[in-house]
């Protein structure tokens, strides 16, 4: 194909300790609250960590059977609500359309076991119990049919997500795509083994200031849970439709770091080459990038290889171009971390307002190169939005949103 | 890559007064230049565990290899595999993306650290469930082991999810112009079942399927896979057929291309409104039959 058709975001879902709603999280997001507090689903009194910024009960669409979907496992509640709702947004009927349906989802499987372990269920044990994955199951009560792909590149997932979409929207695979990320890792084993990993904040006095990317003081990340969906289709489709546009889905690109499965590599090398081909992908300059929500988890090594990452990429507009990391309100969602980060870009975009980081009071020196938008949202122009998820694994990725007229 | 068949949009009332128009639907096609099998038992596993550069060439350390999943040390057996059938060195593979597919990976490992948990509380659990027992741990250990910067990526998860594999293999060849991409599934045969402690109920052995794939134009001769859209399939099915065929493309990809079928190329579906060929591309002008995946496997059966 000579000329790739643009592909734009026309819907939203979402679920997340900010909101189930993608205007519920605007308004929350952009009033610098945070979504932190104290597990209380499970025991954590033995937990190095015990805070994290859960999504809570997951709210049942308006007219399915709420018995039903009361049954279902909590990621595949998640699946449902954020489907159903980016459907519902982007007024899409699906009846006689090939529709994509794309999860990021690095751990279905483990999700799946523990909670149902702690049903009394034995599925982890008896592998005949495990007949479908959440992706064919959520396609299913959807009423859904095309594509389907579960894919993982750890936190990077939800980029992954979106740039799979809008490949096969772009070869024609699919009429429109659903697609996003959803994880539910704040259960009793991953909180311990994150927490033994010493990579989670041990400031359980103090939920809302724990998750504090890019400052002095960070002890490590907080955990959430929830995620975000959204429908994907050809920018002539979409203006035939006559439907909103949140953005043009303009650029991605992943590589690898190939240095360790969980400590990013001191020598950035493959972040930076990353970012730098997802901006030729989308065929924008450093400079006119109007906005970065950074990966930054509030992580010690990782803040600052990432400031060197911007740094890199960015140049002389290092210190002109802002930069926040949404995790200090909504945790670190894991998997689902870039899906809710494309979404704190779309209220960006749309908002012509910057989420803040907030806790940042006192800026990592390594790190004080740049321009952060510390505790309060500011009005700004923002035509073109910039996402980085790195991840374990060695992947970093970056996606790129660029306003629609 | 060529453009095969035309999609037409079928657009219902509320969206087809808006005029949506047809568009272009593409094939996309990827040579296999080279492939490797595992098929382990527990003793061969427990090796390789201990000695993986002996296994496997490549330069992982006995550290990382402790806390891989059985299903990663396969994988990276079969990488190992193919890449001597190719002469190559890992060097050669620096700029290669990664596509992995593993089935239900880590249920052993999660089933004794679950017991721990309850047994000894979090302070003991173990820091190696998240890196090594996640969809994507097997794609990124390859990478770390071949030293590959290409992109990387878990696929699937479940018992449908190798199909999914052959999409995201295809279209990340094509994305993003690399020179290769390493598409390797991964699984247990029987499925593994567990005992509270963790422990497999019957003997199993782990199998994986490594396939070098690259541009066709760079590959001669050997098996090569297409995706196909399939638009009258979909338009012909009122409901949903679902998303997963029961084709075992780890099965059905290791006996073709093991046995070297040439006279068979192989159709089958994907999923709603896609289509796979394996077609085997020769210099002979042997004839070739087509067969659809179920025939397949009962010739493929028979072969055997």
């Amino acid at each position: 194909m000579s000329q790739r058709p643009a592909v734009w975001i026309t819907g939203v879902g979402l679920t997340t300790s900010l909101g189930h709603r993608y205007d519920e999280f605007a308004e929350n997001l952009l009033a610098g609250r945070s979504g932190i507090h104290r597990v209380e689903r499970f025991n954590v009194d033995e937990h190095p960590s015990q805070i994290a910024g859960l999504a809570g009960d997951i709210h049942c669409p308006e007219g399915d059977d709420e018995s039903q979907f009361a049954s279902l496992l909590r990621l595949e509640q998640m699946a449902h609500w954020c489907g159903r709702t980016a459907l519902s947004d982007a007024q899409l009927d699906t009846h006689g359309l090939r529709v994509g349906l794309i999860l990021g989802m690095g751990a279905e499987w483990m999700q799946m076991w523990e909670p149902d372990r702690q049903r009394g269920g034995h599925r982890l044990r008896n592998a005949g119990l495990d007949d479908e994955s959440v992706v064919t199951k959520a396609q299913r009560r959807l009423g859904l049919r095309g594509p389907t792909l579960t894919i993982s590149a750890a936190c990077a997932s939800g980029n992954w997500a979106l740039a799979e979409a809008r490949r096969w929207l772009q070869l024609g695979w699919a009429d429109v795509c659903l697609a996003g990320a959803i994880d539910n890792g704040v259960s009793p084993l991953s909180m311990a083994g994150f927490g033994n990993l010493r990579a989670l904040s041990r400031k359980n006095d103090a939920p809302q200031a724990a998750s504090r990317p890019f400052d002095k003081h960070r002890d490590g990340m907080v955990l959430g849970d929830g995620g975000a969906l959204f429908i994907l289709e050809r920018e002539t489709d979409a203006r035939s439709r006559g439907v909103r546009g949140y953005a043009e889905v303009a650029g991605f690109a992943g590589t690898s770091d190939a240095h360790h499965l969980v400590i990013p590599c001191p020598e950035p090398a493959q972040g930076i080459a990353a970012m730098r081909q997802a901006l030729h992908n989308a065929n924008v300059g450093a400079s006119e990038i109007s906005y970065i929500n950074a990966h930054a988890t509030s992580t010690c090594v990782g803040d600052v290889g990432e400031a060197r990452v911007l740094q890199a990429v960015l140049g002389n507009s290092v210190g002109d171009i802002p930069i926040s990391s949404t995790k200090s309100m909504t945790g670190h969602l894991l998997s689902a971390a870039a899906a809710v980060e494309a979404a704190a870009c779309l209220v960006a975009l749309e908002r012509q307002m910057l989420p803040p980081t907030i806790n940042l009071y006192e800026t990592d020196p390594d790190c004080a190169m740049l321009r952060h938008v510390p505790h309060h949202a500011v009005s700004h122009a923002v035509s073109v939005a910039v996402s980085n998820s790195f991840g374990f694994g060695g992947n970093n990725t970056s996606l790129v949103l660029r306003a629609v007229a | 890559m060529s453009a095969a068949c035309q999609s037409s949009l079928s657009m219902t009332e509320s969206n087809s007064s808006l005029g949506m128009s047809p568009d272009s639907s593409v094939t996309l096609e990827c040579g296999i230049a080279a492939f490797g099998v595992a098929n382990l038992t527990g003793e061969l596993l427990a090796s390789i565990r201990k000695s993986p550069e002996a296994h496997t060439a490549m330069p992982l350390a006995p550290s990382v290899a402790r806390h891989c999943d059985e299903q990663t040390l396969a994988a990276l057996f079969a990488v190992g595999e193919a890449m001597r059938k190719m002469k190559s060195t890992t060097a050669d593979f620096e700029a290669w993306g990664i596509v992995a597919s593993t089935r239900f990976i880590g249920r052993s490992f999660f089933a004794q650290s679950l017991e721990k948990f309850d047994r000894e509380g979090p302070w003991n659990t173990s820091v190696q469930v998240v890196p090594h027992r996640s969809l994507h741990s097997t794609s990124s250990t390859i990478s770390l082991a071949i030293g590959s910067h290409g992109p990387n990526v878990g696929v699937g998860g479940g018992s449908d999810g190798e199909g999914q594999a052959l999409l995201a293999a295809t279209s990340m060849l094509d994305e993003f112009n690399l020179p290769g991409v390493w598409l390797v599934l991964a699984g247990w045969t029987p499925e593994l079942n567990v005992d509270a402690s963790g422990a497999p109920t019957e003997e199993c052995r782990c199998h994986a399927l490594a396939l070098a794939l690259k541009p066709p134009r760079d590959v001669r001769g050997g098996l090569s896979f297409r995706i196909v859209p399939d638009h009258d399939a979909f338009e012909e099915s009122v409901t949903s057929t679902g998303n997963s065929h029961s084709t075992s493309w780890l099965s059905l990809l290791t006996t073709l291309l093991h046995k070297e079928l040439q006279n068979l190329n192989v159709i089958a579906p994907l999923c709603d409104g896609l289509r796979a060929e394996l077609v085997w591309n020769s210099a002979s002008s042997a004839a070739h039959s087509t067969t659809t995946s179920d025939q397949a496997a009962s010739d493929l059966r028979a072969a055997s």
